[in-house]
């Protein structure tokens, strides 16, 4: 929302920004991460889900009316010229030295870490730790959302030994740090009330040379790849684009860190399945990272049966059971946008691959099973969630052509209607024990953490040298 | 003796530039006064009774309504904030409430 005020003060056109109680520092840090600082809000009591008509009108014209008409018309005190600096440490300086313990102590009060113990970020440590690969520290990937703050290889770095990652991790960081600048991810919501998190799906050679785990107890911390890398993630969140409490985080609930999910190669190639980036379009074998918000998971356990027939019913209960007020990313705040994943234990893909089933028959049969009655998707994003304005029926969406036809095949409220608008929304993992037969189903947060693939270079980067020893040999010609 | 670290700063620099907002009006009469919304939150209760109040406050004083922005949360969210300035200049806009973030 502070992203639309902010346009609006760039054409000279001043702008008053209504936020519910709880919201100030968010909206301003919003704005501050915009170079804005101080753009006026207007306050509206509590939360308006929650108040009667009566109740919210009458607050609306009392003090956050005159709110908005200051705002308007009242000059901002203190506003600086174009091109003011905040004062705060450069990347290098020294901003607590003592032992470890005053470290970590010094960390937390800081709000710079995510309350486990840290390695102490020294600058020698850093250093080591990109030289491995031979980036070039202050190479510039962009600015983070929505904190302003620049994305370098030395950034990243620094929150990586915090996190007790490898050296050799640094290119698959760089892969999810480029995710998280691309636009389409949306990484500005990833401090939304509802608390979702990201999960990490590793695919490549790298899973295996770099040992994460794809096995038994994936997505359990414990295997240090898995755990250091995801762990990176939400430092990078908090410390680079800033989502603390103090600032951009809003959850109500928010998820733990999720460790990264690695996908079995060897039960895919077996099978003969794409992975999950090669639906993303990566060529089979290349090392690639995708990541994506979840909302909720639900484990479908015990999956009982020896034919895909059997096993498919209880699969896509799983994934309509945890599909709820997300279904707004079907036609709301996203359309077309909902993508949930279905990870798969390799004994169960190999009950469908065993039957002859590609991945894209999987998708094709949950499509067609994994479905709620009309009557239920539209309270999930109308009358129980208030999330999509309007409370159009699916009918008339279908009618309009928002949705596809499948919504509407009749005007009974009791049929089934699916829970994406089409088969491929339906993302598919295999990982965890192969011995096991269950399931995990996630929700998924459409445009608001969409699923976003990158490749990673786990090749020598010349970049360092080239800044160093060797600029004109290394500088690009036209 | 216990070892003692030196430590650098685990954030990094702001790389925008700070930026003075906008001229405030000093009357909103005559004016015309944009909503823009995100859809969500009873914006569709909140901001007619904004335009029946500001109407009956400020003599001459115009609305352009939410639908003309779009919704501003939606799939559409970098396309029209992008389009912002543009759809701004061209229904004359003076001004502008923006809701709502909750």
């Amino acid at each position: 929302m502070l992203r639309a005020s902010v346009a609006a003060e760039v054409a000279g056109v001043p702008s008053v920004s209504l936020v519910c109680e709880g919201f100030e520092r968010q909206a301003a840090a919003t704005g501050r991460g915009l170079g804005f600082d101080g753009l006026p809000l207007a306050v509206m009591r509590g939360h308006v889900d929650s108040q009667s008509a009566d109740e919210m009108i009458s607050s609306l014209l009392g003090s956050t009316f005159d709110q908005i008409i200051t705002g308007l018309t009242t000059p901002i005190d203190g506003a600086g010229p174009d091109g003011a600096a905040i004062t705060e440490p450069t990347a290098l300086d020294i901003v607590v030295s003592g032992s470890i313990d005053e470290v970590n102590r010094a960390f937390r009060a800081r709000s710079w870490s995510d309350g486990l113990p840290i390695i102490p970020p020294t600058r020698e440590r850093v250093e080591a730790f990109i030289s491995r690969s031979g980036h070039d520290p202050w190479r510039l990937l962009g600015l983070a959302r929505p904190s302003g703050r620049d994305v370098t290889v030395w950034s990243i770095a620094v929150n990586a030994v915090m996190a007790g990652c490898e050296p050799e991790h640094l290119p698959v960081l760089l892969a999810i740090a480029e995710c998280l600048l691309d636009p389409h991810y949306g990484v500005e919501h990833s401090g939304n009330t509802t608390g979702a998190d990201a999960l990490i799906v590793l695919n490549g050679p790298v899973v295996t040379e770099l040992g994460f785990n794809h096995g038994p107890g994936a997505l359990r911390d414990g295997s240090p790849a898995n755990t250091a890398v995801g762990r990176w993630l939400r430092l990078f969140l908090r410390n680079i684009c800033d989502f603390t409490a103090d600032e951009h985080d809003k959850a109500t609930f928010g998820n733990s860190s999720r460790v990264v999910l690695a996908e079995d190669e060897a039960a895919l190639a077996e099978i003969g399945w794409p992975s999950f980036a090669t639906d993303f379009g990566h060529q089979r074998n290349v090392d690639a990272v995708t990541i994506g918000r979840i909302n909720s998971g639900l484990i479908v356990g015990s999956v009982f049966g020896s034919t895909p027939e059997q096993i498919l019913a209880y699969l896509a209960d799983g994934l309509a059971r945890v599909s709820g007020w997300d279904l707004t990313h079907v036609y709301g705040l996203g359309q077309g946008h909902y993508r949930p994943v279905l990870v798969l234990s390799p004994l169960l893909a190999r009950t469908f691959g065993r039957a002859g089933w590609s991945k894209g028959d999987v998708r094709q049969a949950l499509y067609r099973q994994a479905r709620i009655p009309a009557w239920k998707f539209e309270k999930l994003i109308g009358e129980w969630s208030n999330l999509t304005t309007g409370r159009r029926t699916l009918v008339d969406l279908a009618a309009a052509g928002a949705v596809p036809a499948d919504f509407a095949e009749s005007p009974d409220p009791d049929r089934l209607v699916p829970i994406v608008t089409a088969p491929e929304k339906i993302l598919i993992a295999v990982a965890g024990d192969p011995n096991r037969a269950n399931a995990y189903a996630m929700s998924h947060d459409g445009p608001h953490g969409d699923w976003t693939s990158k490749a990673i270079d786990r090749s020598f980067s010349p970049d360092l040298e080239c800044r160093i020893d060797k600029r004109d040999a290394c500088t690009p010609t036209s | 003796m216990e070892p003692m670290y030196d430590v650098v700063w685990p954030k990094s620099p702001l790389g925008v530039q700070s930026r003075r907002p906008a001229a405030r009006l000093g009357d909103l009469a005559d004016k015309r006064i944009g909503f823009v919304w995100d859809y969500v939150f009873r914006g569709e209760e909140i901001f007619p009774a904004l335009e029946a109040e500001l109407r009956r406050r400020f003599e001459g004083l115009d609305v352009v309504g939410y639908e003309v922005f779009g919704n501003i949360h939606g799939p559409d969210e970098h396309d029209l904030v992008a389009a912002m300035p543009t759809a701004l200049a061209a229904h004359r806009v003076d001004a502008v409430v923006v809701g709502n973030g909750c």
